[in-house]
């Protein structure tokens, strides 16, 4: 590293323009590609086009999807670039959306959340979830401080526990099982009650974007202010780059590494106590679909930078809805969609270098 | 449990080890050379797909095994060339790849068996297989 604090802002201006140039014609490269793959299929272009558009700006529901998805997207992003501050990688956003939403889902329940005063019912299963993600995620710190365990690894097998977790809550009556009153019940919990939903933005359920939004623009600032303004911002870098320098400086190594990976579980937890609150009502299998590794790709792609997350975020979430209206639509595939996805990622991941090349 | 349960159970154990073993034999060699190699298990369905390929088009086994080794190798070429010459990030290049070889190694099958199919009957079954 040969930036200073000092010529770090000139920096971050010179930087801003090829690295949006970049990423946008890497993005348009993938997307091109896509277009080249569905013609080869045999699918109609014209057709698969007008679907994807319909699927993510057609109508206002269509937005208020694409803006749920991108907001879980993002709160794992921000996560990921704090912990990734202090030189951790935290690859278990998966698990903590489902720890999140378990404990949403059993606070709402089962917790009597929902006959608390204003207010109450949903923020109470909101930090249920928050506390919930965040020992998921502080668990892997404390494995790394104690006996050194790589917190990749850790993370990562913690969501498959967590995952399976989940599985075994929807389909034991004796956890979040709705009662089985026929051999048809389905293995999901009961809706949550009306209470414990998260209030929609404009109170219309054609344009269904709730609270969370709100929530996350003011925890992106949060985030951006604290970790290029505040005290603790440049503690978690002076840990990150080389940790005995910062404890012979009276950092605690030990707590930031709980802390930095503790904040990434909370906002993962809270991505999924908004899924669960604002989105889906109910528990069930697969609660989670991927989105932790999403928001995991968007965090890395942004290269530390909140903005960029937020913008990976959008572009992912946008993406998953055009691609699903696709393939209802226009017959596409899923795992064509899946293809462009990864194309994406791919090129994305490839330009970074023309990005640093050029600074 | 009887014994003869128990020797079924080690047994199928060991198999099931095997490619365990053989991938993570792979991802050690990598991990030696600094390279975190996320892509493993799009390397092994990439490997499961030309096998089956291989083995199908040229009706020997062996054949399509080697088909399928040889296959992995542009995979293992985009993962290298990311990571070491254009320096991405090995986790994001590794999950990237996963998404796109799960992606490529459903549409593929499905689509060149349908199509096989109408030209040959006796490939409906692979169709079928692939469907699933």
């Amino acid at each position: 590293m040969t930036a200073t604090v000092v010529n770090n802002r000139l920096d971050i201006r010179e930087w801003v323009r090829p690295s949006v140039a970049i990423s946008i014609s890497a993005v348009a490269v993938a997307g091109l590609l896509g277009l080249v793959l569905i013609f080869a299929i045999g699918v109609s272009v014209p057709d698969a086009l007008s679907a994807f558009v319909d699927g993510t700006l057609g109508s206002p529901y269509a937005i208020a999807a694409s803006i749920n998805r991108s907001i879980a997207f993002a709160l794992v992003g921000i996560g990921f670039v704090i912990a990734n501050r202090a030189n951790l990688v935290n690859v278990g956003g998966e698990g903590q959306i489902a720890v999140g939403g378990i404990a949403a889902t059993a606070v709402a329940l089962y917790g009597g959340a929902a006959d608390l005063p204003a207010g109450l019912p949903f923020l109470v299963p909101l930090l249920a979830a928050m506390i919930a993600g965040m020992i998921w995620g502080a668990i892997p710190g404390v494995l790394k401080i104690k006996v050194g365990t790589n917190e990749v690894i850790s993370t990562l097998l913690l969501s498959f526990i967590a995952v399976w977790l989940l599985y075994w809550c929807v389909q034991s009556p004796a956890l979040l099982r709705k009662p089985m009153t026929s051999s048809a019940t389905l293995p999901e919990s009961l809706e949550i009650p009306d209470s414990t939903k998260l209030p929609l933005l404009t109170g219309d359920y054609s344009f269904p974007v709730n609270i969370g939004l709100p929530a996350t623009i003011i925890i992106a600032v949060v985030a951006g202010v604290l970790l290029s303004k505040t005290l603790l911002g440049v503690q978690l870098r002076a840990v990150g780059f080389n940790p005995v320098a910062a404890s012979r400086a009276g950092i605690s190594y030990a707590r930031m590494v709980v802390l930095a990976l503790g904040i990434a579980g909370a906002l993962g937890g809270l991505a999924g106590g908004f899924m669960l609150l604002g989105d889906q009502y109910l528990l069930k299998d697969g609660f989670s679909s991927g989105y932790g590794f999403d928001g995991l790709v968007a965090g890395l792609l942004a290269r530390g930078s909140v903005v960029g997350v937020i913008a990976a975020a959008l572009l992912f979430g946008f993406l998953r809805s055009g691609g699903i209206n696709m393939e209802m639509v226009a017959g596409v595939p899923t795992a064509l969609v899946m293809v462009i996805q990864g194309l994406i990622v791919v090129t994305l991941a490839g330009a970074a270098y023309f990005i640093g090349r050029r600074s | 449990m009887t014994w003869e349960l128990f020797a079924v159970f080690i047994g199928s154990s060991v198999r099931l080890a095997v490619p365990l073993l053989l991938a993570g034999t792979g991802e050690l060699v990598s991990e030696r050379a600094g390279v975190l190699n996320m892509s493993i298990e799009g390397m092994m369905l990439t490997g499961a797909f030309g096998s089956a390929v291989g083995a199908w088009a040229t009706g020997n086994p062996t054949l399509g095994l080697l088909i399928g080794i040889v296959g992995v190798l542009p995979v293992a070429l985009l993962q290298a060339l990311l990571s070491n010459t254009l320096r991405a990030n090995q986790i994001v290049t590794g999950i990237g790849i996963n998404i796109l070889v799960l992606g490529a190694t459903t549409l593929v099958p499905v689509n060149l068996w349908r199509t096989l199919a109408r030209a040959d009957p006796g490939a409906g079954q692979m169709e079928s297989a692939a469907a699933r």
